[in-house]
């Protein structure tokens, strides 16, 4: 199996475990050493331990270079390893379906599908 | 022009005929000889122009597939992200999930299909093992069970597996890997359609 198929099972079962509730992401905070100039965080991010291992997500902004001078802001999802002092071990290569994760850690974080079935009820 | 002169003075009416008759064929060879380069000069240009207007033609047909796709792009991969959030969903409860599933690859499937349809052209190779996976998937029955014998022997005999998790996560991995893909394809011929 390559890396990259590890990578992908990992993010899918990562978004399974999240989905089923098996996992609970919690939020996490800003840290010094992120580049907040270049790369812009959007809304939260997002931290589990499993297995001795620290995973955190992000939404960020970068810049997409159409010409040399020509740039647009486009949203990207990043998940790290990173360590106790969330300094960062390995960077996860970009795939759509961290997207896929990071809506599904938000789902559970922001326990909308709680609030709705209170409403509902 | 100084003989012919001189012949007009001197009345000397026969040499002045013969002279003229002698440039009148020199002309007429220099004008047919001309009218035959210029007719080949011109078979060329025109033959040139063919090949160009034919080369010009598939441009205007692939800058007309591309231009499509810029269009109607954004649509069908937003729909393709949806549907690759649904797939992601359903995998998590599979056996629950399984009519739900088939119904995103197919849809999946055939936006993929006019996709690759609009980048004929294009190298992409995601697209072609995404295809070949939902046909793969299509062919897979939802429970083997409920199948008659015959058809069971047909599926053992040709290989056909019952629709299982496994293919499935293959098939999200792909998608996922198609959209990206993709995506990134539309953000370099944004700039340039041709």
């Amino acid at each position: 199996m390559t890396s990259e198929s590890k990578i992908s099972k990992l993010i899918l079962g990562l978004i399974e475990k999240t989905r089923r509730n098996e996992i609970k992401w919690e939020k996490a905070k800003l840290t010094s050493n992120m580049n907040e100039f270049d790369e812009p965080i959007v809304d939260l991010l997002y931290k589990i331990s499993i297995e001795n291992a620290i995973f955190r997500i992000y939404k960020y902004k970068t810049k997409s270079y159409r010409d040399e001078y020509e740039w647009e802001w486009v949203d990207r999802v990043k998940l790290e390893l990173i360590d106790d002092d969330e300094n960062t071990l390995y960077e996860f290569p970009y795939d759509y379906s961290l997207v896929n994760l990071y809506d599904a850690v938000r789902e559970q974080t922001s326990g909308i599908n709680d609030i709705i079935d209170k409403i509902i009820i | 022009m100084y003989c012919i002169f001189k012949l007009c003075v001197n009345k000397d009416k026969n040499k002045l005929v013969d002279i003229l008759t002698i440039i009148y064929n020199k002309l007429k060879i220099f004008v047919d000889n001309s009218a035959n380069w210029f007719e080949v000069i011109g078979f060329i240009g025109v033959t040139f122009t063919s090949i160009k207007v034919f080369f010009l033609d598939k441009r205007i047909l692939k800058f007309n597939d591309k231009h499509l796709f810029q269009v109607r792009g954004d649509n069908q991969i937003s729909i393709l992200k949806i549907a690759s959030k649904n797939i992601s969903d359903y995998i998590s409860n599979f056996d629950d999930n399984k009519l739900q599933l088939k119904n995103e690859i197919k849809r999946t499937e055939e936006i993929t299909k006019n996709i690759t349809k609009k980048l004929k052209n294009e190298k992409l190779q995601t697209s072609v093992s995404l295809l070949k996976m939902a046909k793969r998937i299509e062919k897979q029955p939802k429970n083997i069970s409920d199948i008659s014998l015959i058809k069971r022997i047909y599926y053992k005999i040709f290989g056909i597996k019952e629709f299982n998790k496994e293919s499935v996560e293959e098939y999200y991995f792909k998608l996922t890997g198609f959209i990206t893909s993709i995506e990134e394809y539309k953000k370099d011929k944004e700039k340039s359609l041709l």
